[in-house]
């Protein structure tokens, strides 16, 4: 079990978030959608210039730009 | 009598669909005072009593984040509403959840409409409604708001509930920060801080969630109260920085989470299928998203769209043109020759009349691009366009501003303005203020509709998408230039929910497409109104001097005294005739009567050319020569200044005044075709000057709010012209030695 | 008699384009944009994509 940053993930690839280092207005948004420790996470995809992913969590897709995944680290 | 309620939620929660069901017609939309938020209101009159119902933005938390979230707070603290309808999708429950919890916090009364019970059943997603209920302690009820199922027990439901005291939700935070709670709900208490708005621990909690909102009223309301809350957060937040590595926002919503958790792992609700696995929705994104598949799926679907709509509406609005004929052929007959006829003929119908002419045009252009947004599509179009806009110096949510400006068609510069503003850098915000306004706005739809359908009948569909391409290319373009003029700052998050594709319901999208067209008819009815009246005075005064009348009246008596008596009989007759056609002229006096209403061409014409209007018009012909402009197009433009519509509207007024033959009632699109100077160079160049020149009055005014200051709206219009302005003649020029 | 009604007309609309101008000026008008008030917010979907700056 290796801790990744989401941003190396591949599509597909599954992990549970480990940790969330971003404050402030990005800190707040990240967390309201659910993105907190010890959740469960998908990379469903990535656009046609792979930025941004696309994640599945809680069961629903979020997407998320590759330099905000760079705070999201994830175990895979 | 009636109980005000509120329905809150996530976004694509089925919110919008259950108020429809609710509310059906009875509902309208407004605004919360002092923000561009829309206010949608309602009343729900059934078995269960009669409910007045207000739709709050939706939001997926109620932290200061963005204006919705504020507005919806805000609402809900102001007007204390008796009761909280919170839909829940049921396929999405432990993130909806999350702001039912905060709901809750606030201790109104909440019943949860657990929404989309088709959906999470087709997931194999099993909830024990009953179960959740007891453990939130709040009433639910199982919804398809779609279908209308469950509506009658939601609202028997609320019925019951309505006048209850709820005692609100606490949550533990854990050890450190509870103990802060209390310590804070203690001084906010003995102070009175914020009570009569507020609960006590709600403040606390907001205080530790740095909510720059409650901060801001907290140093208002009492500056000694606010700083010793503030000194407790400081060193709870410090303390948990060196303990436990963590800030209390994210405690706090690691709490929240926790605590919906804690209540659904006790088989509250059981998964038959993978939470995460690929759903239908997600199977077309990997096609409509594929790195090569996508971005010519996108292009196809935008031509699709025009090609539909210049397709159905062509038949629509034939129907106008005629029915516009008409009643000017009506009002020529039965109105004196003088200034109220051509008021009333040139002014109105052919003003006015040439902007409600498109209304079928416009009609299907929003219903097609209600049926992307709601279909979820145009989110695809954001996340596949995110990186592209970030390379121009421009924003994801950019894309979002710039298709509510009419990026795809039909839309407003005003609310992409708005949306400026939630960029934090402000070279993001700036380029984006100013780059919006290129967009298809839904003013300018009429312009380009008249100039294809004129002179690009054969291509419309094709020639639109060119248009809407060189709008984005030039903001983007644009936006890039700009960039290196402003020093760069801090970048927006782009996080957002990509919803499932949904099956637009018919009445949603009808709901939406009559709302937006009942606008753009509302405008023409009054601000293009008011607007043509004006420019027609001022195409019709100063009339011609007497010398000048003098001249065309000396040339009638001549054509007149050189016909026999018989030819100007057989003409008397036939004009009286009008209406029957029984009359037929010999050829001599089809010439006379050819050659009379020449002089009055000539004359109207020449009275048109001395108004203020055609001098002014006149006067910038200097210029706008070399871009194939004539003063009457000129005219038009100046007046598109107060209303993108009026160029067509000013158009149709400045061929209507040199018409003088009542016979020749075709449709502006077709006086244009014919008109002396006018070809598809000339039309095209039109086009591209109307793509980028300055944006509209209330556009600018929008923009000079924004941005601070009226320098940026100066710049908007000033920079705009210039640079429409050198397309247009390097396009016009560049394509006259082309074609010659 | 004609430029009468005339007159009263245009400086009917020369009126009400004034005052609906200043009202735009003013933001009194919830929404001046033509073209659908539900789109003078940003799309529901995306609403809180859009984070408010702290007020100036």
């Amino acid at each position: 079990m290796e801790i990744i940053s989401l941003r190396q993930m591949r599509v597909d690839q599954t992990g549970t978030i480990a940790s969330v280092k971003a404050f402030g207005e990005l800190g707040r948004r990240i967390r309201d959608m659910g993105l907190i420790p010890g959740k469960e996470i998908k990379v469903q995809g990535r656009a046609p210039l792979l930025d941004p992913v696309s994640l599945r969590i809680m069961g629903f897709t979020l997407t998320l730009r590759n330099n905000e995944a760079d705070h999201i680290e994830v175990e895979v | 009598m009636s109980t005000a309620i509120v329905l809150a939620g996530n976004p694509n929660s089925g919110k919008t669909t259950l108020f429809n069901e609710l509310t059906g017609a009875r509902q309208h939309v407004g605004n919360y005072p002092g923000v561009t938020v829309d206010k949608k209101q309602g009343t729900c009159v059934g078995d269960s009593g009669k409910f007045n119902i207000v739709d709050l933005p939706g939001t997926y938390s109620l932290t200061a984040y963005s204006l919705e979230e504020v507005v919806a707070r805000d609402f809900l603290v102001n007007e204390k509403p008796s009761m909280i309808v919170n839909i829940v999708d049921a396929s999405n429950l432990e993130r909806n959840l999350y702001l039912s919890v905060q709901f809750m916090e606030m201790g109104i009364p909440v019943t949860i409409a657990l929404n989309m019970m088709d959906v999470a059943k087709k997931r194999g997603i099993r909830i024990d409604i009953e179960k959740l209920s007891r453990l939130l302690n709040v009433p639910v009820v199982p919804t398809v708001a779609r279908s209308g199922e469950g509506k009658k027990e939601l609202l028997q439901t609320i019925a019951a509930n309505v006048n209850g005291n709820v005692e609100p939700l606490t949550i533990s935070y854990g050890r450190d920060m509870d103990t802060a709670l209390d310590e804070m709900e203690e001084i906010i208490q003995a102070s009175g801080f914020l009570t009569e708005k507020y609960r006590a621990r709600w403040t606390a909690v907001k205080y530790l969630e740095n909510d720059s909102q409650v901060i801001e009223s907290g140093q208002k309301e009492d500056r000694a109260v606010a700083l010793q809350l503030e000194k407790i957060v400081e060193k709870v937040t410090t303390h948990l920085a060196a303990t436990l590595d963590a800030h209390p926002e994210g405690i706090i919503a690691d709490q929240r989470y926790g605590f919906i958790n804690s209540i659904l792992k006790q088989n509250v609700i059981k998964f038959f299928q993978d939470k995460n696995r690929l759903q239908l929705s997600d199977k077309i994104d990997k096609v409509v998203t594929n790195r090569f598949i996508g971005p010519i799926i996108m292009v196809a679907i935008l031509m699709g769209l025009y090609k539909f709509t210049f397709t159905y509406s062509e038949i629509p609005i034939g129907w106008f043109e005629n029915f516009f004929g008409w009643i000017g052929g009506m009002a020529d007959s039965a109105l004196p020759d003088g200034f109220l006829k051509s008021l009333v003929i040139s002014g109105i119908i052919d003003g006015v009349g040439g902007v409600l002419g498109f209304v079928p045009l416009i009609m299907f252009m929003f219903l097609g691009i209600a049926f992307l947004e709601d279909s979820g599509y145009l989110a695809r179009m954001a996340f596949m366009l995110d990186r592209v806009f970030r390379m121009f110096g421009l924003h994801g949510s950019s894309v979002m501003a710039f298709i509510v400006s009419g990026g795809i068609a039909g839309g407003c510069a005003v609310p992409g303005v708005m949306a400026a503003r939630t960029l934090k850098s402000p070279k993001e915000r700036l380029a984006t203020l100013l780059t919006v306004p290129f967009m298809n706005c839904g003013a300018k739809l009429p312009v380009f509709a008249l100039l294809v359908a004129a002179f690009f009948a054969e291509n419309e569909a094709t020639v639109m998408l060119l248009i809407t391409m060189i709008s984005w290319m030039g903001a983007l373009l644009v936006a890039w230039a700009l960039r290196s003029t402003i020093i760069k700052g801090k970048a927006t998050p782009f996080v957002m929910e990509l919803p499932p594709y949904r099956m637009p319901t018919f009445k949603g999208i009808l709901i939406h497409t009559w709302e937006r067209t009942w606008q753009y008819i509302k405008k023409a009815g009054t601000v293009i109104l008011g607007v043509s009246i004006i420019l027609w005075a001022m195409m019709t005064f100063p009339g011609l001097d007497e010398t000048k009348t003098k001249v065309f009246e000396n040339q009638r008596t001549v054509i007149i005294s050189q016909a026999g008596a018989t030819i100007l009989k057989d003409i008397e007759n036939f004009e009286q005739d009008n209406l029957k056609v029984t009359h037929q002229l010999s050829a001599q006096a089809l010439a006379v009567k050819q050659s009379l209403t020449q002089v009055d061409f000539d004359e109207a014409h020449a009275g048109l050319k001395n108004s203020i209007a055609g001098r002014i018009g006149s006067f910038l012909e200097g210029i706008t020569k070399f871009a194939g402009f004539d003063w009457r197009t000129n005219i038009a433009l100046v007046g598109g200044f107060a209303a993108k519509e009026v160029v067509v509207s000013t158009l149709g007024t400045a061929y209507s005044i040199g018409e003088v033959d009542p016979e020749e009632t075709g449709s502006l699109s077709k006086r244009l075709k014919s008109a002396k100077g006018w070809g598809p160079l000339t039309a095209f160049s039109l086009i591209i000057f109307t793509i980028f020149y300055a944006p509209c009055f209330v556009t600018v005014v929008c923009i000079a709010k924004e941005a601070g200051s009226w320098k940026w709206a100066a710049f908007s219009v000033v920079f705009n012209t210039v640079l429409a302005f050198g397309l247009s003649v390097l396009f016009y020029q560049v394509g006259s030695i082309v074609l010659t | 008699m004609d430029s009468i009604v005339v007159g009263i007309i245009v400086i009917g609309a020369v009126v009400f384009s004034v005052r609906s101008f200043i009202k735009t000026y003013k933001g009194e008008k919830g929404c001046s944009c033509g073209d659908g008030c539900s789109s003078c917010s940003p799309k529901k979907s995306y609403s809180s994509d859009f984070p408010i700056i702290n007020k100036k």
